[in-house]
């Protein structure tokens, strides 16, 4: 409710400021000969200001806010471009516009991120990346393309693994170990890129129902993407022409996330066609686009994009590959205006057999479809309505072979509670499990915009409602339960069993928002903009919307951007977003542990006896909802100089709470023992087992259920500093610092990786437990491109420096032999000790030194990387680049460590081409 | 238009045979590419006298970059040159293919090749005061199994060269990209060469696994004046290498030598339980001097003069600061041009090169200081008589050279020296027509014998790993060859502008010797054949 009231206080606040605006004016002109270009199309950024150039190549814009703008100018067969210009409050104001066949032939041309541009109708803090950007960093995927935001780490281009991307969280060391407690809890990295959303030509992806998971055992393993966020591989640069990465607080527009959101452009409408083919040693890439006109109203394009990596050549015969195909077709007419996008995607990682690792194989297959209709409808000149529809089909199939070896080990396949005779299961064997599954989103959202002039004469207005339902229709978890794929009982855990996933219910979510954009002019020059909004975001307990409601997150979020002086914004922001938690830990299914009451193991598989029980335990977690977290932010811009040097400084912290863990909760089974009743040695058959038990044991177990129980805090600083061309040298600088420290805090309990010793062989009475540790990563990274234009030539050259200055990883919890929290016991009764009685005599047993933690700070020393990009236009209006990430071969410096072969990822070079297709017309 | 002319670096086609040599090992297409064309490169060595397989070039590829160029540029690899050695405009895109096999070959290399290659490279002058030049090139070369050498060039001065036993096929990828620009402020003139090479090896056939990488930046600054008729000029150069080699077993065990010398190397063992053998190369070579360069009457000339440096460190650790094994070499180079029009119809050309070294090797590990000490010379002139071409009618050139090279290497660990000193004059000729006035047709031969004065350890009384490794590759430099070379033509204009050219050669070497100078001297012959297209722009 705090915010709410905030949210009002500013919106009454910005209602007693005045809004004005000016008249833009001026043309468009040819680079060579500046001959006047008819038909460009000239528009206002975030605005829905548009015109069209007259055959003196003349445009004209009524009414444009004040302020710092960006006009944005696009024509067929020329580069976009995109100005920065300051509006004045009332008045006119002249500014013509250069463009060229190709970008690399304009000075000046953008080729890094634009740190004080805005996403579209959004204030938070944001990150654009135009297409000349894109095209100027010899990315694969969208992920490459993320490198150009503060803070994120130089990686090569391919597809070598899965790429999945968390804002504003650096590494640290992962809790548990192993196959023991704790294993499963989430990594800071998996929580910050499962609340990272990633928004596709205006419709959310989802990894929600991702269940490609082998579970926390994981005693087999394949490519996985699930329990993060998306496997950013899908998303082909070469096929985007623009993305914007809210860093800061988004507006209540945007649900489902907790730390930001990234929205991408497909390259869609009247696009000069074009090919491009990349070639490196272990990538080749071909991608081709186009679009046009049909008529007057509509166009229609399409994006081609096939991949594959190398990922370790000559070594293993390791690829990932990649196609990717889409459609747009956009119809304009009167006040209507559909867009329609089909979109394929196979990612496929294949790991075949090595002749080293005979019966050692694994595969990861996405295939995708989705369809989505985003329609907008002018209700006059200042509302319209938009309409946002799409279905996404997945089929995901991953499968692992692999020897194990066991010794005489019971098993049953029973899938109810009960006793039966079980079967052995010995030697060495090939398992396989294979996961089938196949995500379905449906994904709508309505909403009304318009310019009500309530409290501003610049003001947006916005409600909408959303809503998504989620599922899986895939076959499941399968494996042949006579090969079992996991075979090491922890007691944790239990055996595994096949399972549906079409079984599995589906999520259902409203989502609801307001959200109130104006700027309103503050004394002569001044500008005070704010954004302030409301979402309620409801989970259903049901299959429909209409179903109960099983949690609600209430958001108020808001952005406040004052503008003394056009050349100085300050800004500030908070708020709330929350997260949907994953399928897998709304419904984890039922565990089995199968309970050994006989073991009779005779040399003739004929007269071998098992019996077993099995005990079914539900994970599932009725009370498990929405994570949550709370943003705020707070910086300043600034223009310096008369040359146009932009600085940009902000403070933020980001607190994640109830991310989803795992909570072990003890409990022990009774265990009963029966006594064999003849020896059938001989005779062919097994020997008859008496009832009732002999004797009995109580069998302590963990039961892994998932939890809001984690807190991931996030908090640090970001510096941009963009100086602009220096003429004589005809380079231009841009500086990125980002200082980032994430703690995660589990409240859960730990325990040694002993712990299944303790189970099954009853030799000790009870074992410590540990209350979870925290854990933090900071790291402060500082990168600097550099670069330099020769438009004469049509040349850009970039280098990017990227200086790691700190990065240290270190777990905060006792581990004395004293740091025991209590103990569990046999009868799966947790009995917490008090600090002053820890070493007390009757606690000898529990004076165990904590293993899993890393109590010594593990820093690494300063170092750096070098990156380099030449891009060439060629003689037919096609561009040539030659690219190198880490061009020197660093290795990296070891400091102390000597146990790693590499510490920066190796060289990667290659070439790019891109040549237009002129026989498309 | 201007914008097409003034491409630097272009379109992934390439220019056929200035760039293929520099990877390919054994008979050198480079051989075909004229010496103005090389010399203003930052990738290349210095204080280094790689061997090569014994070849021979031919004059074809004159007709197609015109008469030889000579000047502070294109002959001292000054760019401070650039703006008068490049006031035209030029830009070149073409494939290559070629192919070498045959058993005589030196043990480090297989016994064929496969590769592949785009580049482009074009200069332009932007304006009387600023030019422009630029070359990449993007190529894939396939090892056939048979090669024992786990380096990328293994061939140089440096006696430390790591091999391994597994022979593998090899899959080589490299990419380079080179650009000069040049400025002329009044009488001063200064320039900037940048160059950038990268490689990356990997096996493709066998149960060892061989993963190389090369990283080689590079660059030369120059400070030119005239003074009168003349231009002074002084430049530096430098070019920094890192390798990491990386052996690992695949599906079968094998050892790898680090071969040092004449001795015989122990060999270390590859199994998958002790990890992967991991080396690394760091190179530091560097060069400063100074050339002048001027005109008496039709004569044009110029002189360069510089010292050279290299030093080169080796080392196994994974650690800050490791033990390293060291070879620093010392040496100088020097170059003259000539070039003299008789008629108007009618061009001399003279170059002479001269390069000598002295080196020194330090293994980290052992406290005998210098175990190896490396004397190499060479000298090389050539003398180019050129009938320029007409729109009709006949052109050709006539070149005739002589090579003398002395390499004297002493292993002071086993007190074992190799001396090897050879001559090899050479005699070539092109010839070509124009058919009506757009079609170039030409063909050229050559020969160069190769003849060696040497003194080798007798391979019989070594251990096996010399005679394996070591023994083959100094008896084949102690035996006589002859190579001999044969390319053609076509050019085709098709535009003012604009002419499509195919090419081919063919090289083709063999032992002269009657009788092999020991058992492990290769036999039978090595040949070679190339195959070029592509487009110049003017």
């Amino acid at each position: 409710m705090r915010q709410l009231r905030l949210a009002a206080l500013l919106l009454v606040t910005a209602s007693s400021l005045q809004a004005q605006g000016a008249t833009l004016s001026g043309r468009v002109l040819d680079i060579n000969g500046s001959a006047p270009l008819v038909q460009a199309l000239v528009s206002i950024e975030g605005t829905i200001l548009t015109a069209t150039t007259d055959a003196q190549g003349r445009y004209r814009l009524e009414t444009v806010p004040a302020g710092p703008q960006v006009i944005r100018a696009i024509r067929i067969g020329y580069a976009p471009v995109r100005r920065s210009v300051t509006i004045p409050p009332s008045g006119s104001l002249v500014q013509d516009i250069v463009m060229a066949k190709s970008a690399l032939s304009l000075p000046g041309i953008t080729v890094t991120a634009d740190p004080v541009s805005r996403a579209k109708g959004e204030l938070g803090t944001a990150s654009v990346i135009e297409h000349e950007a894109i095209r100027n960093q010899s990315a694969a995927s969208l992920q490459g393309l993320l490198e150009l935001i503060p803070g994120v780490p130089l990686q090569p281009p391919g597809l070598d693994g899965v790429q999945q991307f968390g804002l504003r969280s650096v590494p640290i060391s992962v809790g548990g170990g192993g196959n023991g407690p704790g294993a499963a809890q989430p990594s800071a990295g998996s929580l910050a890129s499962f609340g990272t959303q990633i928004i596709l030509d205006g419709v959310p992806i989802s990894n929600n129902t991702n269940l490609q998971s082998l579970g926390p055992r994981g005693e087999l393993s394949f490519s996985t993407s699930a329990g993060g966020g998306i496997d950013l591989r899908r998303l082909p640069a070469s096929t985007i022409e623009r993305v914007e990465v809210i860093r800061g607080i988004p507006s209540a527009r945007f649900g489902d996330l907790t730390q930001g959101a990234v929205l991408v452009e497909t390259r869609a409408g009247s696009i000069d066609p074009e090919v491009l083919t990349r070639l490196d040693a272990r990538t080749v890439e071909a991608s081709a686009v186009g679009g046009t006109a049909l008529g007057h109203s509509n166009t229609v394009s399409s994006t081609l994009d096939l991949a594959r990596t190398r990922i370790a050549p000559g070594q293993t015969d390791d690829e990932s590959s990649r196609y990717s195909l889409q459609i747009a077709h956009r119809l304009e007419k009167g006040r209507v205006r559909l867009d329609t996008r089909f979109d394929g995607f196979q990612i496929l990682e294949d790991l075949p057999e090595r002749p080293l690792f005979p019966g050692f194989e694994s595969m990861s297959r996405d295939r995708g479809l989705r369809v989505s209709e985003r329609g907008r409808l002018d209700l006059g000149t200042k509302a319209r309505l938009e309409l946002t529809s799409a279905f996404e089909s997945l089929r995901q199939r991953s499968f692992a072979r692999e020897n194990k070896l066991t010794g005489a080990l019971p098993f049953t396949n029973r899938l109810t509670e009960g006793r039966q005779v079980g079967e052995f299961l010995g030697g060495i064997y090939n398992a396989r499990v294979d996961v089938k599954g196949d995500p379905r989103f449906l994904y709508n959202r309505l909403e009304l915009v318009s310019e009500p002039h309530w409290l501003a004469r610049e003001e947006t207005f916005r409600a909408g409602v959303e809503l998504r339902r989620e599922w899986n229709a895939g076959p499941g978890y399968l494996f042949d339960i006579a090969s079992p794929a996991q075979i090491s009982f922890n007691g944790v855990n239990g055996f595994d069993r096949p399972r549906r996933f079409d079984l599995i219910p589906p999520i259902v979510t409203t989502g609801l928002y307001v959200d109130e954009r104006v700027s309103r002019r503050v004394g002569s020059e001044g500008t005070l903009s704010a954004q302030a909004g409301l979402r309620l975001d409801l989970l259903h307990d049901g299959r429909s919307w209409l179903s109960g409601v099983r949690d609600q997150s209430v958001q108020p979020r808001f952005n406040i951007e004052l503008a003394p002086k056009p050349s100085f914004r300050l800004r500030v922001g908070g708020g709330r977003l929350a997260k949907l938690p994953a399928l897998a830990s709304l419904y984890p299914g039922q565990q089995y542990y199968d309970l050994i009451n006989v073991n009779y193991f005779a040399n003739n598989p004929a007269e071998r006896l098992a019996v077993l029980t099995t005990r079914i335990v539900d994970k599932t977690n009725p009370n498990l909802g929405y994570s949550v977290a709370d943003k705020v932010e707070a910086g300043f811009e600034a223009d310096v100089g008369h040359r146009g040097a932009q600085v940009s400084f902000l403070v933020f912290r980001d607190r994640i709470k109830g991310g989803v863990g795992i909570q072990s909760t003890p409990t022990s089974f009774l265990r009963e023992h029966f006594r064999i009743v003849d020896s059938t040695i001989g005779t062919g058959r097994p020997p008859d087992y008496e009832i009732p038990a002999f004797a009995a044991d109580s069998f302590p177990v963990l039961i892994d259920r998932p939890d809001n129980n984690t807190i991931l805090s996030s908090s640090g600083a970001e510096l941009i500093a963009v100086i602009p061309e220096i003429p004589w040298i005809r380079t231009r600088i841009a500086v990125q610092g980002s200082y980032i420290k994430s703690r995660l805090e589990t409240n859960a309990v730990e325990f040694r990786s002993n712990f299944s010793e303790f189970q099954v062989t009853g030799d000790f009475p009870r074992v410590p437990y540990w209350e979870g540790a925290t854990r933090t990563g900071d790291r402060l990274l500082l990168t600097t491109r550099v670069i330099h234009q020769q438009p004469q030539a049509g040349l850009v050259v970039s280098g990017t420096f990227q200086f790691t200055l700190r990065e240290t990883r270190q777990n905060f919890g006792a581990t004395d032999t004293l740091s025991f929290a209590g103990y569990l016991t046999r009868a799966g009764e947790l009995i917490p000790v008090p600090a002053v009685q820890r070493g007390a005599p009757q606690y000898a047993d529990l004076r165990l030194p904590r293993s899993g933690l890393l109590s010594d700070a593990q820093k690494g020393p300063v170092d750096w990387l070098f990156s380099l990009q030449v891009a060439k236009t060629l003689p037919a209006g096609g561009r040539l680049s030659f690219y190198a990430f880490n061009t020197l071969d660093r290795i990296g410096n070891f400091g102390t460590r000597t146990v790693t072969a590499r510490l920066f990822a190796p060289m990667r070079f290659g070439l790019e081409l891109t040549m237009p297709v002129v026989v498309w017309r | 238009m201007a914008l097409r002319l003034a491409s630097i670096v272009l379109l992934l086609l390439g220019c056929a045979a200035s760039s293929a040599a520099a990877q390919s090992l054994g008979l050198d297409p480079e051989h075909d590419t004229p010496i103005w064309m090389r010399t203003w490169s930052a990738l290349g060595t210095s204080a280094d006298l790689p061997r090569r397989l014994e070849g021979v070039g031919t004059a074809t590829s004159g007709l197609m970059f015109g008469p030889p160029r000579i000047g502070t540029f294109w002959t001292a690899g000054n760019p401070a040159g650039l703006v008068e050695g490049a006031r035209d405009t030029r830009s070149d895109f073409s494939g290559t293919w070629s192919r070498q096999s045959g058993n005589y070959h030196r043990p480090l290399e297989p016994n064929g090749t496969t590769l592949a290659q785009g580049a482009a490279q074009a200069w332009k002058g932007f304006s009387p005061t600023f030019a422009m030049l630029g070359r990449v090139t993007f190529d894939r070369e396939r090892l056939e199994p048979g090669s024992r050498a786990v380096t990328t060039e293994p061939f140089g001065s440096s006696p430390f060269v790591t091999t391994d036993t597994s022979g593998s096929g090899v899959r080589r990828t490299r990419a380079t990209l080179e650009g000069a620009a040049g400025w002329r402020l009044g009488k001063w003139g200064v320039g900037l060469t940048l160059g950038y090479e990268a490689r990356e090896h990997s096996s493709t056939t066998s149960g060892i696994v061989r993963k190389i990488r090369l990283a080689t930046p590079g660059g030369v600054f120059g400070i030119a004046r005239r003074l009168g008729g003349i231009e002074l000029a002084i430049h530096a150069r430098y070019r920094h290498r890192t390798e990491e080699t990386d052996v690992a077993e695949k599906y079968e065990n094998g050892r790898v030598y680090e071969l040092v010398g004449y001795g015989e190397a122990l060999g270390i063992d590859i199994l998958g339980a002790t990890g992967d053998y991991i080396r690394h190369r760091a190179e530091n070579a560097s060069a400063a001097g100074g050339s002048v360069a001027g005109a008496f009457g039709p004569t044009r000339w110029t002189l360069l003069a510089e010292a050279t440096r290299l030093r080169e460190t080796l080392w196994r650790q994974e650690v800050n600061d490791p033990p390293r094994d060291r070879w620093d070499a010392n040496g100088w180079r020097a170059r003259a041009a000539i070039q003299r029009s008789l008629t108007p119809r009618w061009l001399l050309t003279m170059h002479a090169n001269a390069a000598s070294l002295s080196g020194t090797g330090d293994l980290a590990l052992d406290t005998a200081g210098i175990i190896f000490t490396a004397h190499e010379s060479a000298f090389a002139t050539e003398m180019e008589l050129r009938l320029l071409p007409l729109d009709q009618g006949w052109t050709g050139s006539l070149t005739v050279g002589w090579t003398h090279e002395s390499r004297k290497r002493q292993d002071l660990m086993v007190h074992l020296g190799s001396s090897i000193s050879a001559n090899t004059p050479s005699v070539g000729f092109d010839i070509g027509r124009t058919i009506g006035s757009r079609l170039l047709v030409s063909m050229g031969a050559a020969l160069a014998p190769y003849g060696p004065t040497s003194t080798i350890p007798d391979p019989a009384a070594a251990g096996p790993v010399y005679r394996y490794y070591v023994a083959p590759e100094l008896d084949l430099y102690a035996s006589r060859a002859t190579p001999t070379a044969f390319s053609f033509l076509i050019q085709y204009r098709g535009g003012k502008n604009a002419v499509l050219w195919l090419t081919g050669r063919g090289e083709r070497l063999s032992s002269s010797e009657s009788v092999p100078l020991s058992a492990f001297t290769p036999g039978g012959n090595r040949s070679a054949a190339s195959f070029a297209g592509g487009i110049t722009l003017r």
